[in-house]
Formats: C-alpha cells, structure tokens, sequence
C-alpha cells in the first residue's frame, strides 16, 4: 500500500512539474505575442 | 495417407509451421489472421482509422500466416520457427548485418524504428499540418484545458504499478493517456523497450477507437444544452505567421533545454511548424504528402509485422489492454471535468466539450467535440476552438512523457 502512495506522490509531482512549465510556456506565447504587436506599433 | 498429409504440409512451409507449434500457440495465430482481418474491414468502413488499421491488419494476417522454418541467425544453432518479414530480437552487429539480408522490413525497424524516428517522422509531418492560429490567439485557456486532460497519464501511473509494472513500464504505459501515439511508441522505446509493440499497438487499437467511444462518454456527462454551447468567432483573433514562427523557435529550444531527452520528438514538431509558418511551399508538400503519408504507412504495417503470437501471449498483453483504457477514460473524464470549469467560469461562453480535445489526439478528439455539440445544436461551430486545446494537449503530453523519461530514471524505489 506504501508502495502506491509513493508512486502516486512521484506522479503528482510530475503533474505539478508538467503545469508549472506548461503554464510557463503559455505566458511565453503571450509575452511573443505582445512583443510583436508592440514592435509593429 | 499420413505421409502424402506430411509431404503435402512440407511443400507447404507456412502450413507445416503450425504442426511445429504448441496448440495454444497455433490458436493464437489463427486468432491473430482474424483479427488483421477485422482490422482491415473496419478500416476500409472507416470504423477504425483507415490509415493506420488498414496496414497494420494486413501485417498481422500476414506475418502470422507466413511462418516457416529457418536457419536461425546465430550459425550453428540449427532452426528456428521466423518470418520473411523482421526480427526485432537481434542484438549484435553481424546479426544486424545477416538480418539485413534475410528480413525485408529489417532495414526500416533497425533504422526508424529502434531509434524512435518514426515517431520523430509523424511528429513532423503532423507540425506541419497543425493550425496554431486558436492556441496563440487564447494560449491560457488552450493550456489550462489540456492540463486536466492529461488526469490519466497522471493516475495511470501508480495504477500500472500496483498491478506489478515496474515504474519504467508503468510510465510507458501511462503515456496512453496523452492519446499521442507518436509519443506513446517514442516513451516506450525510451522506458521499456521490451514491452514497446504491445504498448504501442493497444494505444494505436485505442486511438482508432477514441472516435466511437468518447462521444458516449460525452453524452453519458454533458447535459445536451451545455453540448450545444455556441463559442462567438470573435475570439480568435488573427495571428500572423511571424508570430507563430516565433512561438515554435522558442518554445521548442526551451523545450529541448528543460528536456534534452526529448528534444529529438521537439525538434520535429516544432520544425514541421516552422516549416508551415514559414510558407516553405515546396517543405510543407514533401513533410505532409511524403514524410506523414510515408511513415503513417509503415508505422502501421510494421507494428503489424511485429504482432505475432508470442508478444500476444505475454500474460502482461491482458494488462496492458485494461490500463490503456483506464488511461484514455481517465484523460477524457479530466478533459471534460476542465471543459464544464471553463464553462461555468466564462459565464456560458465557452463550450465544455471543447475540453476534450485536450487530450491530444491531434485532431480526432476536436472532432469528436465538435460532431457531439453539432449534434445537439446544429448552428455550433466549434472546430477550430478545439484545435487549441488539441493542441496545447500534444505540448503538455510532450512535457510530461519528458518527465517520466528524465525522473523515472532517478527514482528511488
């Protein structure tokens, strides 16, 4: 049963690892966005 | 009698091979010619998806019909029951070389298919098919639906490994979820090679599915009036080819910086995009009509091939069929669970089935989506915002099959 627990914690760690970067790349997409609009005025 | 009955079945190699066989065995293999046969019928119906079950049924019927006896490769080691078609079993140089003559799919398993190619092949040719204009134009909302789609690549995982997978083999298999079936061979390849065709033929057999079942799933959930949600075209907004060139440069270097392991898959997706961003007409004819078309075909065909009685047989094939399912449920029910907070949160703006397309079967589950809502109101329309999530699913299942490839390897249990 510990056994479970642990492996259900490691892949809930790789779920918030995979939001944190997911999440990072979304506001890069809107930070490119934004830059590019900016430069055409 | 008997010796006629003999001479005739050794003039008749692949009929001979059956009496060299344990009787469970030669069940199995008549089993398995039904079954490509059935693959075949359900593809040309377009029950199943024709492109991948079409060639993979001709090659189970196939290979395991022509079974024979063989000189085996290792010399002096007498006779071996094989196939004309690939041993995916060699190991060293000379055999790999003796293979290379005698196998005629040998060439294209040792080449594309053990160093994960193909999958990097179809990954491309999908990038340059892909339309990025909903995902920048409401990256949060794309990425935010995706991330709950991915419930079963998640949950999978500890499932896999209680019913005595070892965590590689539970993270190739949790990868299903994603419904990416490039990824899914890519992961296996990488995490548990021994198991990768059964892995890799469930997921695809399930992808094919993913159409007639996850509308079930839909209903079974969604009220009607929330299904027919219509989304305002207002919201995507025009985006022009630079910026999503730019979007695929960066993000696919980040990519590969956080996740090196991973970035050949990356580097072809993100190539297939920049390629059609960058209007290189003549690139994107030969990544969709060559590279995707080409390597779809032999994808198909040679996981067929590789399907034959023994890797059915493994007691381990019955699991595996059980938790990609698990896997493809779980991601679907997520996908939907974040569609309805969508909708509730919009104020009613936002369709929920559009949830669904997170999992990222690129694009059959924005399909899948967009049938079920036009289903319940024939004026929804809401394809193409069900292309964004599909596709921030593809990126998060990228991102977490990087995970389990780069963390499983330092786990301490």
């Amino acid at each position: 049963m510990s056994g479970i627990f642990v492996h259900m914690v490691f892949s809930l760690k790789i779920y918030i690892l995979a939001t944190i970067i997911s999440i990072t790349i979304m506001e890069i997409v809107v930070l490119i966005g934004r830059f590019i609009r900016l430069s055409k005025g | 009698m008997l010796e006629t009955i003999k001479d005739l079945l050794h003039f008749f190699p692949g009929l001979e091979s059956f009496a060299l066989m344990s009787p469970e065995a030669a069940l199995v293999r008549i089993a398995l010619i039904c079954v490509g046969f059935a693959l075949v019928y359900l593809g040309y119906k377009r029950v199943l998806d024709p492109l991948l079950m079409v060639p993979m049924g001709i090659g189970i019927s196939m290979v395991n019909a022509g079974i024979l006896l063989m000189p085996a490769l290792e010399a002096g080691t007498g006779k071996e029951i094989g196939t004309m078609f690939v041993n995916p079993l060699v190991s060293t140089v000379a055999e790999q070389v003796d293979a290379f003559q005698v196998y005629f799919l040998q060439p294209i398993y040792t080449l594309t298919f053990a160093n994960g190619l193909i999958a990097c092949l179809v990954f491309m040719g999908i990038g340059s098919i892909t339309d990025l204009d909903f995902f920048i134009s409401n990256p949060r909302l794309s990425m935010l639906l995706a991330i709950p789609a991915e419930l079963g690549t998640i949950l999978t995982f500890p499932i896999a490994t209680a019913m005595g997978f070892t965590p590689s083999e539970a993270a190739a298999i949790a990868v299903i979820g994603g419904a990416d079936g490039p990824m899914v061979l890519f992961a296996s390849l990488q995490l548990a090679r021994h198991l990768f065709v059964p892995i890799t033929i469930v997921a695809y057999i399930y992808l094919s599915i993913i159409y007639a079942g996850y509308p079930f799933l839909i209903k079974a959930i969604i009220p009607k009036k929330m299904r027919g949600q219509s989304m305002n075209v207002s919201m995507i907004k025009e985006v022009s080819p630079g910026e999503k060139l730019a979007f695929s440069v960066v993000t696919g270097t980040l990519l590969c910086l956080l996740f090196p392991v991973a970035a050949p898959l990356f580097a072809s997706f993100f190539l297939g995009v920049a390629v059609k961003e960058s209007n290189l007409v003549r690139f994107i004819r030969v990544s969709d009509n060559v590279i995707l078309s080409g390597s779809t075909l032999f994808l198909g065909f040679t996981l067929g091939c590789l399907l034959s009685a023994n890797v059915v047989m493994d007691p381990k094939m019955l699991k595996l069929i059980i938790l990609g399912f698990i896997a493809l449920f779980l991601s679907g029910l997520g996908g939907l669970f974040g569609g309805v907070v969508a909708y509730k949160v919009s104020g009613g703006k936002i369709n929920p089935l559009i949830g669904i397309a997170g999992v990222s079967c690129l694009p059959t589950t924005a399909k899948v989506a967009h049938k079920c809502a036009n289903e319940a109101n024939p004026n929804a329309f809401i394809l193409p915002f069900a292309i964004g999530p599909s596709i921030a699913g593809v990126i998060t299942t990228a991102i977490i099959t990087a995970c389990y490839i780069t963390r499983v390897s330092h786990m301490p249990f």
